[in-house]
């Protein structure tokens, strides 16, 4: 089972959509979100898989810290997913 | 090179509030922030796309987060606002060094600030590293700023009144919470509640409206319980739970499992003090917190001339702790420059240490109620992981500190623990108690787990690409 995420629609109004492009997978993402809160829409929360263990990780401190949110973002890798912002056709891999 | 009689390292409540002060004195400033824009991680703007349709959604931070902006606004014409700034070392010759945009820098300060800020509390059981598990921090920030929510049904497990505005926040934005774990106990300690709350009643407002829109929602707030387990395959599918004594460790026979998608822990802050560390400022163990903080004056001014440090990063305690003791280190910084004379200064400075006053009355109740107890690290097992970064196990960390009874840094030196890309910020203070846990560490600041730049994640081509030829 993946997870439930859902953009909040209360209270909100979003800006342009636009696709990024996910380990060949096209995905939405609105204006002002992160790499990670699109690919949280998307049902996509495997983020890397850990060094040793080769165990799936996601967003955790959700802020920038724990490092566990790193994705290739346009074959720079190291990026924090959580940090991010989306932009039209980027390209992520996990 | 770039100069700045004062030089403050984040953009949050603390290093906004000592902005406006000392630039209002006319002291030359320059910020340094790891954000797009000032706010911090408490009063985190929204991002250019998102617009608010109704401002009350946002809650109290946010009236008071308007308020700060309008006070940096009048004074940012003195101000070097650095976004996307991250500081990676602090040198002795009054020296910072900084990536920013893909290429190094460096700036000398006279006076240097640092309101570095928090995170949550890592606390490590079998199934903590699974998608979908994630900290109550991180969770608020989904929320709040990228307006999403990270699943259906969540638990909400930890300590402390954090945990009710998430709930709050949750509940606001449509999801289901499962129940709400309270691994402390509140009951015995409502009269001294009353107490700390004596004199900050807009806390005591606060708490009640969240109380009431749980209540409203029917969702469970469970004390003495703690989550021991997440189990799922790729995803968090099931939490298990179990009720805890005195020391928060789990009675047997309590055992049970609630099915849901998502876990946010809030045990909760603990210090970023890698910076002052790296400054060589002496710290020591709070044990109300659970944490190491610097060692301060009461003008916020550690044991490094010049080197101040303000808010949750010299100990957790709030927003408004941090506008205060921010407010108090920019008027300290423009006293020592001669940009304001004491006189001046006198009466508010007065004011500031009586709010603090009243705030660490409130602190102390909490801290009571939260501060972390032995069982709190007793949940891992042989093969939960420690150190997210490298992949350590317990089982490996624990065999150390049992056979050999080993520091920290000789643990460092075997096993890799904190050497991964956290810098030490998630298994650091996990390690440090399991270590006092064990009678090993005392309560001396940590010989090992030691500080050097870089402090954060920076590329070889970030460093190499340095104007700066020294």
């Amino acid at each position: 089972m993946a997870g439930n995420a859902h953009r909040i629609e209360k209270d909100i109004s979003r800006g342009d959509c636009f696709d990024i492009i996910v380990d060949g997978r096209r995905i939405t993402a609105y204006e002002g979100e992160t790499i990670g809160t699109a690919m949280m829409a998307a049902g996509l929360y495997v983020l890397r898989t850990s060094t040793k263990k080769k165990e799936p990780r996601g967003i955790f401190c959700g802020i920038g810290v724990c490092q566990e949110c790193r994705v290739t973002v346009n074959g720079v890798p190291n990026i924090q997913a959580c940090k991010t912002l989306a932009t039209p056709e980027c390209c992520v891999e996990s | 090179m770039e100069k700045a009689e004062l030089a403050i390292i984040g953009g949050g409540p603390g290093g906004i509030s000592a902005a406006v002060e000392a630039a209002g004195t006319g002291v030359n400033v320059t910020i340094l922030d790891e954000n797009a824009r000032i706010g911090g991680q408490i009063f985190r703007q929204l991002e250019k796309g998102f617009t608010l349709t109704n401002p009350k959604a946002m809650g109290r931070d946010y009236q008071k987060s308007v308020d700060l902006f309008k006070q940096f606004k009048k004074v940012e014409s003195r101000i070097n606002y650095l976004n996307h700034a991250t500081v990676w070392g602090i040198f002795d010759d009054h020296r910072i060094a900084y990536g920013r945009h893909g290429k190094s820098k460096t700036i000398d300060y006279k006076n240097l600030i640092i309101a570095s800020g928090a995170y949550d509390r890592p606390v490590p059981f079998p199934g903590w590293t699974l998608p979908g598990v994630l900290t109550a921090g991180g969770a608020q920030n989904l929320v709040k700023n990228q307006r999403i929510l990270p699943g259906k049904k969540i638990l909400l497990a930890g300590t402390g009144p954090l945990q009710l505005v998430v709930a709050h926040q949750l509940i606001q934005a449509g999801a289901d919470i499962a129940a709400i774990l309270e691994v402390g106990n509140v009951k015995g300690m409502w009269l001294k509640l009353m107490q700390g709350i004596w004199g900050n009643w807009g806390y005591a407002g606060d708490g009640l409206r969240y109380v009431q829109t749980i209540r409203k929602a029917g969702v469970p707030i469970m004390q003495n319980h703690i989550i021991t387990r997440a189990n799922g395959n790729q995803h968090v599918e099931e939490a298990v739970i179990a009720r805890v004594d005195e020391d928060w460790r789990v009675i047997p026979d309590t055992r049970k499992s609630l099915k849901l998608d998502t876990v946010c822990l809030g045990y909760g802050l603990v210090t970023s003090t890698e910076l002052t560390r790296l400054a060589r400022c002496d710290h020591e163990y709070d044990s109300g917190l659970g944490g190491y903080v610097p060692k301060r004056s009461e003008t916020m001014e550690t044991t490094q001339k010049g080197i101040f440090a303000v808010g949750d990063g010299a100990g957790v305690a709030g927003s408004q702790v941090a506008l205060a003791e921010g407010r108090i280190a920019g008027i300290a910084v423009a006293q020592a420059l001669g940009h304001a004379s004491g006189a001046g200064q006198k009466k508010t400075l007065a004011g500031l240490q009586k709010k603090l006053a009243r705030h660490h009355g409130l602190r102390q109740v909490l801290d009571a109620i939260s501060r972390p107890r032995p069982g709190l690290y007793e949940l891992a097992e042989d093969e939960t992981i420690i150190c997210r970064c490298e992949d350590i196990t317990f089982k490996q960390i624990q065999t150390l500190i049992q056979t050999q009874g080993i520091s920290a840094k000789d643990i460092k030196r075997k096993t890799r623990v904190g050497m991964g890309s956290c810098g030490g910020r998630m298994c650091g203070p996990i390690l440090i108690e399991l270590l006092r846990n064990s009678g090993i560490q005392g309560s001396g600041q940590p010989d090992g787990l030691n500080v050097r730049p870089p402090v954060k994640p920076v590329s070889l081509g970030v460093l190499a690409g340095t104007g700066d030829n020294r």
